[in-house]
């Protein structure tokens, strides 16, 4: 729990605090921050509320979507597309979909994300500011998959906004929960693009698995890609075999593997049949 | 620490708080006590949903400083009791405030919604309750209670039906009238126990054992005791020695007493070791975490099967001792004592043998079965398992305690104020009259309040230390230290001739009772005696066995052990009736019993003496599954979405009792003020079911006059007479049989003291709306009002009262049957609960439209038992989902796509103008209606609950 609550005027404000006080935090929604049995654990909260970062803007070939958006705004607004309007929804309680961001979703990178993984799927890109060594301000653009793979490099990195490319790309998510606000065993995403002459690139594969993290499922991208992998079965198994699972009270490791490798060939299986969402 | 400023519905307030102060926690102390909390801070309950500027939040997951400048409305922006707002009152009106901890939460949300959306769909509604936990009435009627404040906000009138009404002779009973209490405890005013908290309490925190099964070698209380502010610190070695049982049952008690209020032996992770009492909570924290405790940690039994083997650790290793009915060979039994276990006491006996693991047994017959199997073309046997499900009330195990005048006065969220007044005065070594219980509101029970399970430490420490003293429940207590269902394993073996009829039956019940026997014997009879006499069946017989274990306590639950019984029975008959080749349907409606069949098999099925054997009385069995085949399309093929989803249906015949014949006991008295208006006094506890609300109807309908001019007190054991509690759906049969008793008894008295009055005779008069003794023979009039005012005159005759005591022999058997249309999927597992149709007869419903929030809210309950709810305990006994994300609860996300309730209309002849009991047996039919719907589907048997996809996946052969 927090002791003490920065709130930030500005972005170099923000990081400037940030810098400046040992055992800070980002806060946005506040509500894994706050929340009872959170395993976050910080001494000084930085609010974000007042760097207007909760707008969703047209920008032509993308949409910028703030960081301080809430999972209801990404619902409500007619600029986000449908697959993350449904990863939205995975948070089965309208109040809290209206107090969770989309910045602090991605950034806990949890193992029963709501977000991460259609998101990763997504090929997004982050806008993120963050201080040099030597004080300098500087802000970023970085692929979704760059933050993924160096999350833990990323901690005081400020996510201002996520880029969503407007091209013709499949995205599709699947949540695997005994009930809708049960924390899920498995969340799994699928993303590509269907080229001339069918050919298919651009393949994300990515699980979030309960007890195991989120995971991207290289090999298995790189074999859809060079057309070893064709069928909805073949992804099927590759995925399985992939993908790390243990047992918990979640589910057994055998449970999720199977789960998972079957929501992501059924997104499969949807993506061949065609569309783009 | 910060300084902010809040605009609270209209009213600037603005204060100094400290940066990790939540906006819950600041509401309070503003006085908004609306706002509640039901998850420590979670975020999943919802009881604590406030409008900040103008969106809904969860005030707990919300700090102070983050609302600073804001807008903010509490449910006190609403209404007050005596004016309520449209919403407000169309709750009420609509039956969905029954426990209604946070009902006040749901009233800020759907006002909010109409004043956004005046006429919301059926989507907008689900998406905004989407956020809040309902455990008492499901979710159903929320949709009238919109429909229809949106009808009058628009028209100024309801538009709608309420509920069904019945009775056309009765002006109150059988009609949908509002709830008595409703108005306060939607507007959110003071109701409960923490309401009566007053400054200067002192705080009790609870040290619990970290293992499931140790011995205490040593413990050191002197640094804690050294704490600032602490008062007192209770452990086992300076508590007094006295053994007693939690179980608020009928004394003397079918269960054991096995426990003393702290002892030497710890039997479950998180039994108590110290009580700690101070003047502030974080004193009493600080104090807590300086107990040194050395444990001398033993091996652990989790399953009836680790209970049961050779050589099993003694989970009670104590002396034995009998009340009475001791057998020959104690004193030899228990010459392997362990002093450090303490002592089992046994009322009499119930065939318990703790050096086994056995807290007790029954068994019983009728018939022969095995000439009943030998006549079988087809015998098969089944084993079905359950898992142990939390009650998960809205509002935790709390208990408020003080000394007024000399006595001790405790505030409880109890089920049964009498048996707490019992078992407190043992402890304390009191006698009652010395003890004063006032049962506030309670914020939902579901069994788990019929237990003493934090009173008696309160009580205790309120005693010794002539403080007053609040203890609350964490929400992780209330999984891990409190009763939840008996896990258990029931093996039915049944046989049947080629053409549907059952020609034995016998039941193997295995419970698990876990550290303590509370409702050891009854719980798991139940398993037996709340479904057997459903079977027309002559050869029958039962064996019930529990087991003491290391798992978390196990007590009373909504249903006691029928949901499980009811789960191997009927899916039992499901098996055989494919076996058999025949339609599962046809072979209920050839062995359900009807109205006259003498049901033999009740003699052996009393609660640890000999039943009595009754003809079945009114009874809506037939009409309910004829009904509910019809309203499913029973037989009907229907095809999934898509290949991979199939569809079947399923059903279950249910009964349940109205209370216990010839154990239970109600009572109450009533006046006559001397305004002509009435005041009843009942001993029946109100658990948020309506039953003050039937108790004043008893009185409305008996003098025609509107409830409002009828006050009930209840649940107070200083001004009310006793009753045995509300458990047992035993309320509004016993409860309300006693002040339908004592309404006639004053009747009879206010006639005879208008006779005199009015110098006529009794028989030429009658009670006339709105309040008045009307002569038929003269047209003479004399209001209550003016008859009151003579009789209490100083030459009058005194105040006209009345008093009713209601027992019976006689079994009023609640009936029904529950249908369910399921999707399967067969790639993922899934269950979806398409249609669920609960028919149940409940007698005359004296609410209709709380009867109808019960059922929605057991049916709802036990789909969630049946599904997905499950406690998971580690390999030391440490329950890894003592939370409600974790542990799964139903939203109104599951919520059946069509679900309805529908009362069978019949009249029973004893219970009060003809009603039964309504909400426990609903609990029974989700299981077995569940498990027959899937086989249907998919073709699997599913005999271990919850059937999560995972289970389900295995049954496939999809995973092994
Ligand atoms: C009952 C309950 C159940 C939940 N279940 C789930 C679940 O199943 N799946 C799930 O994904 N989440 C779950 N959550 C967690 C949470 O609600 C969501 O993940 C939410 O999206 C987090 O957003 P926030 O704005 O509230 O984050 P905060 O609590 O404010 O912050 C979360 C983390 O993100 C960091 N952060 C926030 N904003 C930024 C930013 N702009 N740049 C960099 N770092 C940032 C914070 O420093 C912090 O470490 C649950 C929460 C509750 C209360
Ligand atoms: S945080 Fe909402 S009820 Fe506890």
């Amino acid at each position: 729990m927090i002791q003490e609550f920065l709130v930030a005027s500005n972005i170099s404000d923000a990081l400037a605090l940030k810098r400046n006080n040992t055992k800070s935090m980002w806060f946005a929604g506040g509500t894994e921050i706050n929340r009872y049995g959170s395993t976050l654990d910080a001494k000084v909260g930085i609010s974000l509320k007042a760097l207007g970062l909760d707008q969703i803007v047209d920008e032509g070939p993308s949409i910028r979507i703030g960081s301080m958006v809430n999972l209801q705004q990404l619902i409500d607004s007619p600029l986000v597309p449908a697959w993350l309007k449904e990863a939205a929804r995975y948070c089965g309680s309208y109040t809290r979909r209206h107090m969770a961001t989309i910045g602090g979703n991605l950034a806990l990178m949890s193992d029963h994300s709501f977000l991460v993984p259609a998101l990763l799927a997504s090929r997004c890109t982050l806008m993120t500011a963050n201080l040099t060594e030597g004080g300098a301000y500087s802000e970023d653009e970085v692929p979704v998959r760059e933050y993924y793979t160096y999350y833990k490099q990323h901690a005081t990195t400020l996510i201002l906004a996520i880029s969503l490319p407007k091209d013709k790309r499949y995205v599709g998510s699947r949540r695997y929960a005994l009930s809708v606000q049960n924390r899920s065993a498995a969340n799994v995403a699928f993303g590509a693009m269907m080229g001339e002459g069918l050919v298919i690139s651009h393949v994300r594969v990515v699980a979030a698995i309960h007890g195991s993290g989120v995971q991207r499922l290289s090999e298995v991208e790189n074999a859809i890609e060079a057309g070893e992998l064709s069928s909805r079965e073949d992804v099927q198994l590759a995925v399985s075999q992939a993908l790390e699972a243990v047992d918990d009270f979640v589910g057994s490791s055998q449970y999720k593997r199977y789960i998972a490798a079957e929501g992501i060939g059924q997104l499969f299986g949807e993506f061949l049949k065609g569309g783009a969402r | 620490m910060s300084t902010i400023t809040l605009t609270v519905n209209n009213k600037r307030h603005t204060l100094e708080v400290a940066d990790n102060r939540t906006l819950r926690s600041v509401l309070v102390q503003l006085g908004y006590r609306s706002v509640r909390d039901s998850d420590d801070g979670e975020g999943f309950v919802g009881s604590d949903t406030v409008l900040l500027n103008d969106i809904p939040v969860y005030a707990n997951l919300t700090l102070a400083v983050q609302a600073d400048g804001a807008t903010i409305r509490t449910a006190e922006s609403l209404g007050n009791s005596r004016h309520l707002n449209a919403v407000q009152q169309a709750m009420v009106d609509s039956g969905v405030v029954q426990s209604a901890y946070n009902a006040p939460a749901a009233a800020l949300l759907l006002t909010w919604l109409l004043e956004h959306h005046p006429e919301p769909t059926r989507e907008q509604v689900k998406e905004v309750l989407s956020g809040l936990f309902i455990r008492d009435s499901g979710y159903e009627q929320y949709y009238t209670a919109v429909k229809l404040a949106s009808e009058r906000m628009k028209t100024g009138a309801y538009q709608s039906e309420i509920a069904p009404s019945f009775r056309d002779n009765l002006t109150y009973v059988g009609k949908p009238k509002g709830k008595v209490d409703g108005a306060v405890l939607v507007a959110g005013e003071p109701a409960f126990v923490e309401d009566r908290v007053q400054p200067g309490y002192y705080s009790m925190v609870i040290l619990r054992s970290p293992h499931a099964h140790a011995y205490i070698k040593k413990i050191d209380i002197s640094e804690a005791l050294k704490v600032e502010g602490v008062e007192t610190i209770i452990t086992h070695e300076n508590c007094p020695d006295v053994y007693y049982m939690q179980a608020g049952q009928s004394n003397p008690e079918p269960s054991p007493h096995d426990r003393r209020l702290l002892n030497q032996k710890v039997r479950h992770v998180g039994d108590r070791v110290a009580a700690i009492v101070a003047e502030t909570e974080e004193q009493a924290i600080e104090a807590r975490d300086k107990i040194k405790v050395e444990y001398e940690v033993l091996k652990p039994v989790f399953t009836v099967e680790e209970a049961m083997a050779d050589g099993a650790p003694r989970v009670h290793n104590g002396i034995v001792e009998f009340r009475s009915g001791e057998p020959e060979g104690l004193a030899e039994y228990n010459k392997d004592a362990d002093p450090r276990d303490g002592k089992v006491v046994y009322m009499f006996p119930l065939h318990g043998d703790i050096r086994r693991n056995i807290a007790s047994a029954a068994r019983g017959q009728i018939g022969d079965v095995e000439k009943g199997f030998a006549e079988a073309d087809t015998v098969i046997e089944r084993t079905y398992r359950t898992t142990q499900i939390q009650c998960t009330p809205l509002e935790p195990h709390i208990c408020y305690a003080r000394i007024e005048g000399g006595r001790l006065e405790l505030h409880a969220s109890t089920q049964v104020p009498y048996h707490v007044r019992r078992i407190v005065g043992w402890v304390c070594q009191i006698p009652e009259n010395k003890i004063r219980v006032i049962k506030e509101r309670v914020g939902g029970g579901y069994g788990s309040k019929q237990d003493v399970l934090v009173e008696d430490l309160v009580g205790y420490a309120t005693w010794i230390t002539g403080k007053p003293v609040f203890y609350r429940n964490t929400r992780e207590e209330e999984f891990i230290a409190n009763s939840t269902r008996h896990p258990m394993r029931v093996t039915v073996k049944m046989g049947a001739k080629k053409d549907g009829t059952i020609t034995a039956v016998e039941m193997d019940v295995r419970a698990n009772t876990g550290p303590y026997g509370n409702h050891c014997l009854t719980v798991p009879m139940n398993a037996c005696s709340k479904t057997l006499p459903l079977l027309a069946v002559d050869n029958m017989k039962f064996q019930v066995i529990t087991y003491y274990s290391n798992i978390a306590p196990t007590g009373a639950y909504q249903g006691y052990g029928a949901p499980k019984g009811s789960y191997a029975l009927m899916t039992c008959m499901a098996e055989l009736a494919e076996a058999v080749g025949i339609d599962y349907f046809q072979m209920a409606m050839k062995n359900k019993v009807e109205t006259g069949y003498m049901l033999e098999i009740l003699r052996g099925l009393g609660e640890g003496r000999e039943g009595n054997v009754v003809p079945v009385g009114s009874c809506g069995l037939e009409e309910s599954l004829v009904r509910g085949a019809k309203m499913i399309e029973w037989g009907k093929k229907v095809e999934g979405p898509s290949p991979e989803w199939k569809v079947g249906k399923g059903f279950a015949m249910i009964q349940q009792g109205s209370g216990l014949p010839g154990l239970d006991h109600g009572n109450a008295w009533a006046k006559l003020l001397t305004d002509g208006t009435f005041q009843i006094f009942s001993g029946g506890a109100d658990i948020g079911t309506g039953l003050d609300t039937v108790t004043a109807k008893m009185i409305s309908e008996a003098f025609c006059v509107p409830l409002d001019r009828v006050t009930v007190t209840s649940g107070d054991t200083d001004s009310c007479t006793f009753d045995t509690g509300a458990f047992a759906s035993s309320g509004t049969y016993f409860s309300g049989g006693a002040s339908y008793k004592a309404a006639e008894d004053l009747r009879r008295n206010l006639l005879a003291e208008a006779a005199l009055q009015m110098e006529e005779d009794v028989d030429d008069l009658s009670l006339r709306a709105p309040g008045e003794v009307y002569s038929t023979k003269t047209g003479a009039v004399l209001s209550y009002a003016e008859l009151s005012h003579t009789a209490l005159s100083g030459t009058g005759r005194g105040q006209v009262m009345g008093s009713g005591s209601f027992t019976t022999l006689h079994n009023s058997i609640p009936y029904g049957a529950h249908f369910a249309q399921v999707a399967v999927n067969t790639r993922t597992g899934e269950v979806k609960v398409q249609k669920f149709y609960a028919l149940q007869d409940a007698g005359t419903p004296i609410n209709p439209e709380l009867a109808m929030g019960q059922l929605y809210g057991a049916a709802l309950k036990s789909i969630g038992h049946t599904l997905y709810e499950n406690m998971i305990l580690d390999e030391e006994g440490r329950c890894l989902n003592p939370n409600f994300t974790d542990y799964g609860v139903p939203m109104i996300s599951e919520v059946p796509e069509d679900f309805k309730a529908v009362l069978i209309d019949v009249n029973d002849e004893v219970g009060p103008y003809g009603a039964k009991s309504i909400s426990e047996i609903a609990t029974n039919g989700a299981a077995p209606a569940i498990a027959t719907a899937i086989f249907d589907a998919v073709g699997i048997w599913m005999r271990s609950w919850p059937f999560s996809p995972e289970k389900i996946l295995k049954e496939l052969g999809k995973i092994q």
